[in-house]
């Protein structure tokens, strides 16, 4: 990132003020376990959890906020919810869906219209601090993409996938907004696929069926992370003023054929042509397999390399991605 | 298990074994107690049962099955781990004593120059490339691996092409190839490994008969960026015989892009005899590993002037000439 600051600000200055975390998706599985590690470790913090979905949980150092954040207005609505007045204002927000919708070309405009209305109100806010949560994906599963994609690599997800167009689209705008606010600290964390026992979204939920399809004739190299991995990462970003971008991931890579066996799933190679007819149908007949459009994901290796995490952040993953199948395989609610 | 109790391995098998043995006397007492009370049996087992089930919800439960799990893992499964770049042992493994036959039995292989081979740290091995179906990668890779005292197992660097192609591309990785771009390369050499480029890519497999042996344009000279870069040294190598073993009469790119792969070749006995068309024919071989060049002078600047690479790659295009030419005059016959 070029951005550099002039002045770094560190934690000490900040002290004296009061710090506001805002999660958004806080009803979400990984904001609620970000809420949770965040209760934590911390108690000089207020907690403001924001979401359309109502918060089934108590908040005893924040409040909750019911805010659609894909509407019109949500960043007013949002603004007036902060008291920002006397305090340095961190928002975290996670991007990637945790469910597939049908019209991706829908998701795809709620995605953007939700992060423009985050800048919006952390312009208004004066945020000190922007984390975004994104996902390795975007740089797009790509028979020419080297063993390991760095940070410095340019994001092609967009043109395989509407919901990686939209991330990408996000990328962009935080990092347009870094660049108009030199003061604003805009981190963009990008994980692999996350798998533990409390996180769910469409890939993790992919892994979880009971057969999972593969092209025929493929199998990618893919990498996990853990979700207490990502959850420190967050943690890490959030007490160090780092900006730029990083992928978090964990140690090691395995055939996709291979994590399916770790997970005692059985796999189903299907003819790639018939691949993406069958995604289409299972998502009209309302089967959530996976979005067609991330077909590639089964055809392609797309993984990244976490070297810079662990250099300029310092975050060094203690789950490996076998690990972090085999804490995913024995999670409480599946026996 | 009554004698050998100072073993302590058998005072352990004899404990299991009473074990086993007490367990049966409980599950016996228990089913004769539910058969005389069930009423107060099943109030029992429904409690037990509960609180069962709720110690499977605690951590401590998830925390015990996933050390359990972790121990179970063990250098079995580790076995059919890939490496960094997607190789696995266990498909090496596999394929071996196919390749074997192949290099001891049926191209009869003669090498030369082995000492030259690097014996340990990076090393760039520059070849010829030829044969329609890339077997002189395999062979010259187990050339590599039977010459060194240590088994040294190179890598190499293959076209895009080869991971659209179902099934190939997976093998291919899983055989060690790698994926050819700067990027991978510089990786590969960092963490120490040998690396064979074959620098006339698809141009020199798809090499019309009447033209063997004499060497394409040596790309745009990507493998002299990269050991300028990296300081390694370049092994010129020389594979002979590898070029007649699918003497190709003609090639159709329309007729390729129809079935997926850049190009399709005619050869003698392809596709005429079918899939038997695709045994390659038993020519006799002889790899040739030259005097490494050293790299050490040069430095990365010297990577982004266009003109001293070419240069540096002429001189060592000439060199795996001149060795193949020198070669080609000592063999007597193609066969034997």
């Amino acid at each position: 990132m070029s951005a550099q600051p002039r002045t770094k600000r560190t934690s000490r200055t900040r002290k004296h003020r009061e710090e506001i975390i805002v999660v958004t998706h806080a009803a979400r599985s990984l904001g609620g376990a970000l809420l949770d590690m965040l209760a934590r470790h911390g108690e000089h913090r207020q907690l403001i959890a924001i979401d359309g979905e109502p918060l089934r949980r108590d908040l005893p150092q924040g409040a909750y906020h019911r805010i659609y954040l894909s509407k019109k207005g949500a960043s007013r609505k949002l603004t007036l919810r902060v008291p920002h007045a006397h305090a340095s204002v961190t928002i975290v927000h996670t991007a990637l869906p945790e469910t597939i919708d049908i019209d991706e070309g829908t998701a795809r405009e709620r995605l953007i219209a939700e992060a423009k209305n985050v800048l919006a109100a952390a312009k208004e806010l004066h945020a000190h601090k922007l984390v975004l949560v994104s996902s390795t994906d975007v740089y797009g599963a790509f028979a020419t993409n080297p063993a390991y994609l760095t940070e410095d690599m340019s994001a092609r997800g967009t043109d395989q996938s509407p919901i990686l167009d939209a991330l990408c689209t996000i990328e962009k705008l935080f990092a347009r907004y870094a660049d108009q606010h030199r003061r604003t600290v805009v981190t963009t964390l990008r994980p692999s696929t996350i798998l533990g026992s409390r996180v769910r979204d469409f890939k993790t939920t992919f892994f979880d069926q009971s057969v999972i399809p593969t092209a025929m004739g493929f199998d990618p190299l893919v990498q996990f992370v853990h979700e207490s991995d990502l959850l420190r990462a967050i943690m890490e970003v959030i007490e160090k003023d780092e900006r730029g971008t990083f992928n978090i991931v964990g140690d090691n890579i395995l055939p996709l054929s291979r994590a399916a066996r770790m997970l005692g799933r059985s796999t189903i190679p299907l003819p790639t042509p018939v691949l993406s007819t069958a995604a289409q149908v299972a998502s009209k007949v309302g089967l959530e397999i996976m979005p067609s459009s991330y077909i590639p994901f089964l055809m392609h290796t797309c993984v990244a390399d976490g070297d810079k995490a662990r250099h300029d952040l310092g975050f060094v993953p203690v789950y490996t991605s076998q690990e972090a199948i085999l804490s995913f395989t024995t999670k409480g609610h599946r026996r | 298990m009554s004698n050998g109790h100072d073993i302590p391995f058998l005072r352990l098998l004899s404990a299991i074994e009473d074990l086993k043995q007490h367990a049966k006397g409980a599950k016996r007492e228990i089913l004769e107690f539910a058969d005389k009370d069930p009423a107060k049996a099943r109030l029992i087992f429904n409690v037990a049962d509960t609180l069962l089930k709720q110690f499977a919800k605690t951590p401590v439960y998830r925390k015990l099955k996933y050390t359990l799990d972790m121990w179970s893992y063990g250098d079995e499964d580790r076995y059919y781990d890939v490496d960094e770049f997607g190789m696995s042992k266990a498909t090496v493994e596999v394929m071996m004593p196919f390749f074997q036959f192949l290099y001891h039995h049926y191209f009869r292989v003669d090498v030369e120059g082995a000492k030259n081979i690097a014996r340990s740290g990076p090393a760039l091995v520059i070849a010829n490339h030829s044969g329609a179906l890339p077997y002189d990668g395999a062979i010259t890779n187990l050339a590599v691996y039977n010459n060194h005292p240590k088994h040294r197992y190179a890598r190499y660097l293959v076209d895009d092409f080869v991971y659209y192609v179902p099934f190939i591309g997976t093998f291919i990785q899983r055989t060690g190839g790698v994926r050819a771009c700067q990027e991978n390369a510089i990786r590969l050499l960092d963490h120490g490994h040998m690396v064979m480029v074959f620098p006339e890519g698809l141009k020199g497999v798809s090499k019309p008969f009447d033209e063997r042996y004499q060497l394409q344009r040596f790309g745009r000279g990507g493998y002299v960026k990269l050991a300028m870069r990296t300081g390694v040294p370049v092994i010129p190598t020389a594979i002979i015989g590898a070029e007649e073993i699918h003497p190709m009469l003609w090639k159709s790119e329309v007729l390729g892009k129809a079935v997926g792969l850049p190009y399709f070749p005619f050869t003698v006995t392809f596709p005429w005899l079918g899939p038997l068309g695709m045994i390659p024919l038993p020519t006799k071989w002889k790899i040739v590993f030259g005097k490494p060049i050293s790299f050490k002078k040069y430095t990365a600047r010297d990577a982004n002037n266009e003109r001293k690479v070419q240069e540096v790659s002429q001189k060592i295009q000439s060199k795996v000439q001149s060795m193949i030419d020198n070669e080609l005059e000592k063999r007597e016959s193609v066969w034997y």
